[in-house]
């Protein structure tokens, strides 16, 4: 099965880094450039030696999952591709695993692209002559948030895009539950008195960061559990072909 | 079974409260061009995706290559390729994208997939558009890579959803071609959904004819032609009156006479000369202008069917 995921992974990251030719890579250029030079450059050192710091930024991928995964199953019924998938040896998992993993590793790739560019980004506009890294438990643990984040997402995305009638649909959706998510994450604190927002920041900046990425680790894992149990659910031939 | 491709017995298939496909038994031949023919809505798209194990049966049971459809349909989808109602094709990947991913799906090694897939599109004159996105394409190539798509895999039986559908007449006798020369070079059994009937009986060695789910019919277009009418001859001219007609009525040859303006439609009861028939309405009285043999056409045979379900 897994070389069958993997052949419906790359098909759809093909089709994803295609999209829109040269201004979809420039679009893509644009984000990287973004996340990888922009604010970084914005943060300097702090980028680097406050992981909280970057930890606030790892959500970003989990927006970049968005389209991908609403276009891999509702564009794709949309543009009537999927029945003549389905007719195809490919197993239902396969296909939906496939799809998902496209989505993921779009959204990683560029969020740890963008990582590894603001490392170089930083060594260059504040070198003292000696290189500046994240610790090696601080990049995985980032890595795996992100990862888990994403997946998050993807899940999510094949439920939603599943149930979607188009692909404008399920994006849409999908755009207001990550905003009903995080809205209170970003609006939150904006609502704290000054003294006792300043409290709150100091402490995410003190705090341990390990026990906090730890936890929101499982948390994310329980939840990306249940959701691709979901999608597993939702995903059958016979279902998706009267859909 | 080893002689049959697809075997169906009483298969039925209900959607709520309506049934599509209503008790249709079956036998398809191994190696023929099959031809399902039916009105939109007949239930042939259907049969299409009980048959491909995309849906289950409400009642009855399918055999495809030998594998039952409801237990073994990854067995029948890794022998069978489609082309279904929409040609599936990914217009933002290239042509040879397109074939690639499905050789990939059925793990065609590297080598043979890509000579295989430039063999393809070099018999449909397709190869030097290979690296163009198929979304730039017209409708026919289209469909033509659609087919090659569904031959990719060398499948013992591929199944046609109305394959000419919205092509204009060129493209679709360009396609009819091409897809004769496929099924004869590949060896392949093809089944053919269609409501194209002049297409159905160009392509097809054996048809059946499906209405509102029902089977009403199945065989040879020459056999459906013979249940359903005998040889024809038109004959335009002037002067066919009451008398002219009564005395080819009492013909032993004449079967049935029609006039519709101008024209004279005899059926015969057999093949024979008409010489004999022109005489005798020439002696009538009548004045002959021209004289057409022929014989009902699948056409006439289908809307004979159609004429005699609705009056069931």
């Amino acid at each position: 099965m897994i070389a069958d995921v993997l052949t419906v992974l790359k098909k759809e990251l093909k089709e994803a880094l295609g999209e829109g030719g040269g201004r979809g890579k420039l679009n893509l250029l644009i984000l990287v450039g973004v996340f990888g030079v922009f604010i970084p450059l914005q943060s300097g050192r702090a980028w680097i030696e406050q992981p909280g710091m970057v930890l606030m930024w790892s959500w970003v991928p989990v927006f970049l999952v968005i389209n991908v995964i609403a276009d891999a199953f509702a564009g794709e019924r949309e543009r009537h591709t999927l029945e003549t998938l389905l007719a195809s040896r490919l197993s239902d998992r396969a296909i939906l695993f496939g799809k998902m993993a496209a989505a993921v590793a779009y959204g990683l790739g560029i969020a740890l692209t963008s990582m590894a560019l603001s490392v170089v980004v930083i060594n260059i506009a504040t070198w003292d002559g000696q290189l500046l890294l994240y610790p090696l438990p601080v990049a995985l643990g980032l890595a795996v948030l992100m990862l888990l984040g994403c997946t998050l997402m993807a899940s999510l995305g094949a439920v939603v895009s599943l149930r979607a009638a188009s692909m404008k649909q399920a994006a849409q959706t999908l755009m207001v539950v990550i905003l009903i998510a995080f809205l209170p994450l970003s609006l939150g604190p904006m609502l704290l008195p000054e003294q006792l927002r300043m409290q709150v920041f100091t402490a995410i900046m003190n705090a341990d960061i390990a026990a906090i990425a730890l936890i929101a680790g499982a948390i994310l894992f329980v939840v990306d559990v249940l959701l691709i149990a979901a999608a597993l659910a939702r995903f059958k031939r016979a279902r998706l072909i009267l859909d | 079974m080893p002689d049959i491709a697809i075997h169906t017995e009483a298969l039925t298939r209900d959607f709520g409260a309506v049934r599509a496909l209503d008790g249709v038994t079956l036998d398809v031949p191994k190696g023929i061009v099959f031809g399902f023919l039916g009105p939109n809505g007949s239930g042939k798209t259907t049969t299409i995706r009980l048959l491909l194990g995309l849906l289950e049966p409400t009642a009855g049971r399918a055999e495809v290559l030998g594998f039952d459809t409801r237990t073994q349909a990854d067995e029948i989808r890794a022998r069978a390729g489609a082309l279904l109602e929409h040609s599936g094709l990914y217009e933002r990947l290239s042509a040879w994208d397109n074939l690639d991913y499905y050789g990939q799906i059925n793990r065609l090694p590297a080598q043979e997939r890509q000579a295989r897939i430039r063999d393809l599109l070099t018999g449909l004159d397709l190869w030097e558009r290979r690296d163009e996105k198929v979304k730039d394409w017209s409708r026919g190539m289209k469909q033509k890579l659609a087919i090659a798509r569904a031959l990719l895999h060398r499948p013992l039986l591929i199944f046609l959803d109305e394959p000419t559908a919205g092509l204009d007449p060129i493209a679709a006798a360009a396609l009819r071609e091409d897809l004769a020369a496929l099924a004869a070079r590949e060896g392949v059994t093809v089944f053919l959904t269609t409501h194209n009937l002049p297409e159905a009986e160009r392509l097809c060695a054996q048809v059946a004819v499906i209405r509102q789910g029902r089977l009403l019919a199945v065989g040879s277009p020459a056999e459906l032609r013979a249940h359903t009418g005998g040889p024809r001859v038109e004959i335009v001219g002037r002067g066919f009156d009451e008398h002219a007609l009564t005395l080819l009525r009492q013909q032993p040859l004449v079967a049935d006479l029609e006039v519709q303006d101008s024209c004279l439609t005899i059926t015969l009861r057999e093949t024979a000369e008409v010489a004999p028939l022109v005489s005798l309405l020439v002696s009538a009285g009548a004045q002959v202008e021209e004289v057409r043999k022929g014989s009902a056409s699948l056409e006439d045979v289908f809307m004979a069917l159609m004429e005699e379900e609705q009056q069931q």
